[in-house]
């Protein structure tokens, strides 16, 4: 699930070259669908919003927890003045002591406790786009700030997987830069995950 | 006669609506003064002047500032927190990592002393900002916090009273003293 950020309302986001930030997330997300439709066909991938949406809070997290999505993706963007432009990575951790936390199927979790199911499943997702984007062959554009967890309020509520990406454009279209970079960090991810399966199967 | 006693019924009744219409929306303010002339004075007896460390994020040079300021100290905590936070935000605007005039306006601890809720006059970050800075500068916040011998483990900024709305950052929640980057 894709989750290009803010809503047709309130959530118009950062300005960026004459234009809201919302409009360039939801660009970027749609281009991102498709092209990664053409890449893997076998997988289906959802956005959360279409164009003139409202979005109210933790729609988008009821909507990815009712589909089950194997991984959440929040894509924002922020004008950034000077050369390199920087790309952050972040996942949900309200608490450092979140990361401690073991897994249990038969307990109640409150939506803001949604993202310990797979909180360590996020942050192993976050390190692996962290080393693919800090990898000048496949993303020369933006320059990693490095992957934080934080209480990143895009992710609250999610139970999958989830990571969000935020980077700074200089013009409106600079986004077309990480698509390429987002692909191939999505493709691993699917990649290791598939290997992690066939491993327990045996 | 019963007509008399409707328009003094009536009459009664809004101005008792009017009181609690006006309190409501804050237009009448009731304050109880209370005798702390003996306890300011005590405070005062045992304050004394402490070097504190100062930390900022420099989103230019991508690095933790760090600078040493005195204030008072004193043993209410509260006061502490105000004190150190009103010159670490003056430090913000000395560097020009604001360009906002940001006031402490009061620190409230909560019963078992371990959250402090800090209410600031405006807005802290700029609109522009992105979350990796602003997330830098809440860390800066939390580490001048915890390098200065102030002992609680959370806290929750306010804006005016009121939690403070963000659309990248999560502030309803406490926000752990020890920090994300630790």
């Amino acid at each position: 699930m894709i989750d290009p950020f803010g809503d047709s309302k309130l959530l118009t986001g950062h300005e960026i070259d004459d234009n809201f930030e919302r409009g360039i997330t939801l660009q970027c997300a749609e281009e991102l669908k498709k092209q990664l439709n053409n890449v893997l066909p076998d997988i289906r991938i959802v956005l959360t919003r279409v164009p003139g949406e409202t979005i109210q809070p933790l729609q988008n997290a009821s909507f990815s927890n009712r589909l089950q999505a194997d991984f959440y993706l929040s894509i924002s963007f922020y004008h950034e003045q000077e050369i390199p432009s920087h790309v952050s990575l972040f996942y949900y951790l309200e608490n450092t002591t979140d990361l401690w936390h073991r897994h249990n199927s038969l307990h109640f979790y409150r939506a803001e406790q949604a993202h310990l199911i797979n909180i360590k499943t996020s942050k192993s997702i976050g390190e692996r786009f962290l080393e693919t984007l800090s990898n000048s062959s496949i993303n020369s554009v933006f320059v990693t700030t490095g992957l934080f967890g934080c209480p990143y309020k895009q992710l609250i509520g999610v139970q999958a997987p989830s990571i969000a990406i935020e980077a700074g454009l200089q013009k409106k279209d600079d986004w077309k830069y990480l698509i390429s970079s987002l692909i191939t960090c999505i493709k691993s991810t699917i990649k290791n995950d598939s290997e992690n399966q066939s491993l327990a199967r045996g | 006669m019963k007509k008399m006693l409707y328009v003094i019924i009536c009459t009664l009744l809004l101005s008792i609506g009017s009181i609690f219409f006006f309190y409501q929306e804050s237009w009448f303010v009731f304050f109880i003064p209370q005798k702390q002339t003996n306890t300011r004075s005590a405070t005062h007896a045992c304050s004394s002047a402490k070097e504190v460390t100062l930390w900022a994020w420099n989103n230019n040079s991508r690095f933790l500032k760090k600078e040493t300021a005195e204030i008072i100290y004193g043993p209410d905590i509260t006061q502490n927190i105000k004190l150190l936070l009103n010159s670490w935000f003056l430090f913000l605007e000395e560097e020009g990592l604001t360009d906002k005039q940001i006031i402490v306006q009061s620190v409230a601890l909560s019963p078992c002393a371990t959250q402090a809720f800090i209410s600031i006059n405006q807005y802290p970050f700029d609109k522009s900002a992105s979350t990796h800075h602003k997330l830098m500068l809440i860390e800066s916040l939390l580490k001048t916090i915890k390098e200065n011998d102030i002992h609680i483990l959370f806290i929750r900024l306010l804006i005016h009273h009121k939690p403070l709305i963000d659309d990248h950052l999560n502030f309803d929640v406490a926000w752990p003293v020890q920090g994300y980057l630790a």
